[in-house]
């Protein structure tokens, strides 16, 4: 969870090239590539993160796979950490990139939990409402959670927007359990 | 059971929930990376504050200690198996506090001041920091008001002040806790109607029992109880069971609740049973947040930890409404040995020490201070003037009697003066013995230290000192009743008084009968 100190020294320097060459959308569009296919096989992690196997493997591998689909900067940059024996932290290293690339540009990543999935009039008058608090432009990241029962909780950073139902019931709960008028 | 109409139910509950407002909760959150030993390392939390409380689910609480580069290490004050990998911390915003008011008296709490005592939740309506900076020069003034304890020898020899810090050291089962115990049951007298008349103002009494057993605290709680002394008295408990971050705590919990009355103009004592568990406690917690250990093992702020709070401790000026906080912290030694790490700083932090010995405990000398070590830096400013008067040959007569005391079995070889010395000595030995529970308001002990002094007891046989004692006070109490009222009322010792005290003890003892 906490964020490896190499990964983040890799990240700016990947972060500040792109912004040089004046190619931050081509960039990150090729770490969206490698990301999402990340996500999808936990194999491809295991084998980068395998210090048994050779750099020449690790190095074909990446060829072979990603060659094709991103741009040649990205991918000298990716042989590069292979060469420097760095490619276990590929992944953190991407993730991090995200990170800054998304405060570098004013954008907030959201993660919305809600009880049923949203429909976007729905998701609409919420995202304005939060660009509007936080001045910054709002990126969701949905998933649902019938335990919500209701109502919404948004994750942004270290804050927690908790509008839910079921909290406001735990709330409710509490309240009568201890504070308020008493009874008699 | 009456019957109760729906409509009644109705308005109960929406008068229950009335206070209820729906908005959406913001908080900040971090997540548990590691959790054991008490001790729980955060990630997230970025704006934490140092000392400030954390919320774990399962209301477990914590408190944030260690801020480093990357995560928050906490240490939690509830069960830390209720705690795992993985779970959502949450921001209170307010540092380690606790709530105060005078509802907290006789009751007794955790250091949270959650009750123990299953009477019933505690409003209050203050909340006030753990730990807060001690008072500065300019809000003191120089202590003046004597805290009696009811025990002859500490109030003779070793007086406290309203505002001081006296340590209470001694090993185990040499009665510290008895002092202490008595000390709280002789500040009833300051709560009564009377002592009101006489311009003594109340103390409130707060007992903080730390890595104590739970049966040692009840008892204590059931003996303040039996002697009324629970109206006035809070007793904090983090016992044995308890986690070390709250054995850590308790002290200071002890100290804000004082320092409550203290803010208000009142006067309150405050004992801390004892501070070498508490020091165990932070070690055992500092070891495990990875502090460097340091002499003994404990943590280079050990010392910090004892004087920040025994500096709390204080006399307020007249301005301030004259309000004090008095501590009696308890040390226990091992084997005697005062030269260790934890009662050598207690020792120089406070304003002087009672010893304990357990060899006077087996010898049968209760309460068993030694005298001869035993000191009080401040308190003599506080003596009323009638005990400073008696209690300057009790001093002096005691010290000689000690240089001689190895002498004693040589018996009869020994000249007139030294024998004289002896008998004095050993009758003031005697009647510096006291039973426990039993504190004994100041007049009387003047009285007792008068005739001790005044050589009335030197034809009486040890045995009968505590008899001729007895009998002599409740006869100054019966014929001469004016004796304690002057002593009570004027705080001296009168010429008319001593005069009248010669007539007493000339007159006692010659209807006194000596033992066979």
């Amino acid at each position: 969870m906490a964020v490896n100190k190499v990964a983040v020294k890799y990240a700016k320097s990947l972060l500040d090239f792109a912004e040089e060459r004046e190619a931050l959308p081509t960039f990150s569009k090729d770490v969206d590539v490698v990301l999402n296919v990340f996500a999808q096989t936990d194999e491809l992690k295991r084998f980068f993160k395998n210090p048994i196997i050779k750099e020449k493997d690790k190095a074909a591998v990446f060829t072979s796979l990603f060659k094709e689909r991103v741009s040649n900067e990205f991918f000298e940059f990716v042989s590069l950490m292979i060469r420097k024996g760095r490619e276990n932290v590929l992944e953190e290293v991407l993730l991090s990139f995200v990170g800054f690339k998304n405060e570098a540009l004013g954008i907030v990543p959201i993660a919305l939990t809600t009880s049923y999935p949203l429909s976007s009039q729905e998701l609409e008058p919420i995202k304005t409402a939060f660009e509007k608090i936080l001045n910054k432009k709002v990126v969701f990241t949905l998933s649902v959670d019938e335990r919500l029962i209701g109502g919404f909780v948004a994750k942004c950073g270290d804050q927690i927007y908790d509008a839910s139902l079921q909290h406001q019931l735990a709330l409710i709960k509490n309240q009568l359990r201890v504070g308020g008028p008493s009874l008699n | 059971m009456v019957d109760l109409k729906p409509d009644e139910i109705t308005a109960i509950i929406r008068k229950q929930i009335s206070g209820y407002q729906n908005e959406v909760d913001v908080y900040d959150f971090g997540t548990v990376l590691q959790v054991g030993d008490g001790i729980a390392r955060v990630y997230g939390l970025s704006k934490v504050m140092a000392s400030e409380l954390v919320e774990f689910p399962n209301d477990v609480f914590g408190m944030v200690l260690n801020l480093e580069e990357d995560s928050v290490g906490c240490v939690l004050f509830g069960d830390s198996s209720l705690v795992k990998e993985g779970d959502q911390v949450k921001r209170t915003g307010r540092v380690a506090s606790m709530p105060v008011g005078n509802a907290m008296l006789g009751r007794v709490i955790t250091p949270l001041g959650t009750p123990l005592d299953g009477k019933g939740p505690i409003h209050t309506d203050q909340f006030l920091p753990m730990e807060r900076k001690a008072l500065g020069v300019i809000q003191r003034q120089p202590v003046k008001e004597p805290l009696q304890t009811g025990i002859g020898a500490i109030d003779a020899m070793i007086p406290i002040g309203r505002g001081q810090r006296e340590l209470i050291i001694g090993d185990r089962q040499t009665g510290k806790t008895a002092v202490a115990v008595d000390a709280i049951i002789n500040q009833k007298f300051t709560h009564t109607a009377e002592a009101a008349q006489l311009g003594v103002n109340p103390v409130f009494c707060i007992y903080v029992a730390i890595g104590q057993k739970n049966s040692t605290v009840a008892q204590v709680v059931a003996k303040l109880q039996e002697n009324g002394a629970m109206e006035y008295s809070t007793v904090i408990a983090a016992s044995a069971s308890d986690p070390a971050p709250l054995q850590f705590i308790a002290p200071y919990a002890g100290a804000t609740l004082g320092e409550f009355f203290r803010d208000n103009g009142k006067h309150a004592l405050v004992i801390y049973d004892d501070l070498s568990k508490q020091a165990v406690a932070y070690r055992e917690l500092s070891l495990l947040l990875r502090r460097p250990p340091g002499r003994e093992a404990y943590p280079g702020d050990v010392f910090y930890l004892h004087s920040r709070l025994l500096e709390r401790a204080s006399k307020l000026s007249d301005e301030l409404g004259g309000g004090s906080l008095t501590a009696l912290p308890v040390i226990e030694t091992q084997q005697g040995d005062v030269s260790a790490y934890i009662p050598t700083n207690v020792i120089s932090i406070t304003d002087g020490q009672i010893y304990l010995e357990s060899n006077l405990f087996n010898a049968g000398v209760r309460p068993a201070i030694n005298v001869g070590i035993s000191v009080s830096r401040v308190g003599g400013n506080a003596q009323i003037k009638a005990m400073k008067k008696v209690a300057g040959s009790l001093k002096l007569d005691l010290a000689q009697y000690r240089e001689l005391e190895a002498f004693a079995k040589f018996g009869s070889d020994l000249d007139a003066s030294t024998k004289k010395i002896l008998t004095r000595g050993s009758r003031l030995v005697e009647l510096l013995k006291q039973g426990q529970y039993v504190p004994v308001p100041i007049e009387r002990q003047v009285v007792s230290i008068y005739i001790g002094t005044n050589g009335y007891l030197d034809e009486i046989p040890v045995v009968d000192v505590k008899r001729f004692e007895k009998d002599f006070l409740e006869f100054v109490e019966v014929k001469y009743f004016e004796i304690f009222k002057s002593i009570k009322e004027t705080k001296e010792l009168k010429e008319n008084t001593v005069t009248l005290l010669k007539q007493a003890g000339a007159e006692f003892t010659k209807t006194f009968k000596k033992s066979v």
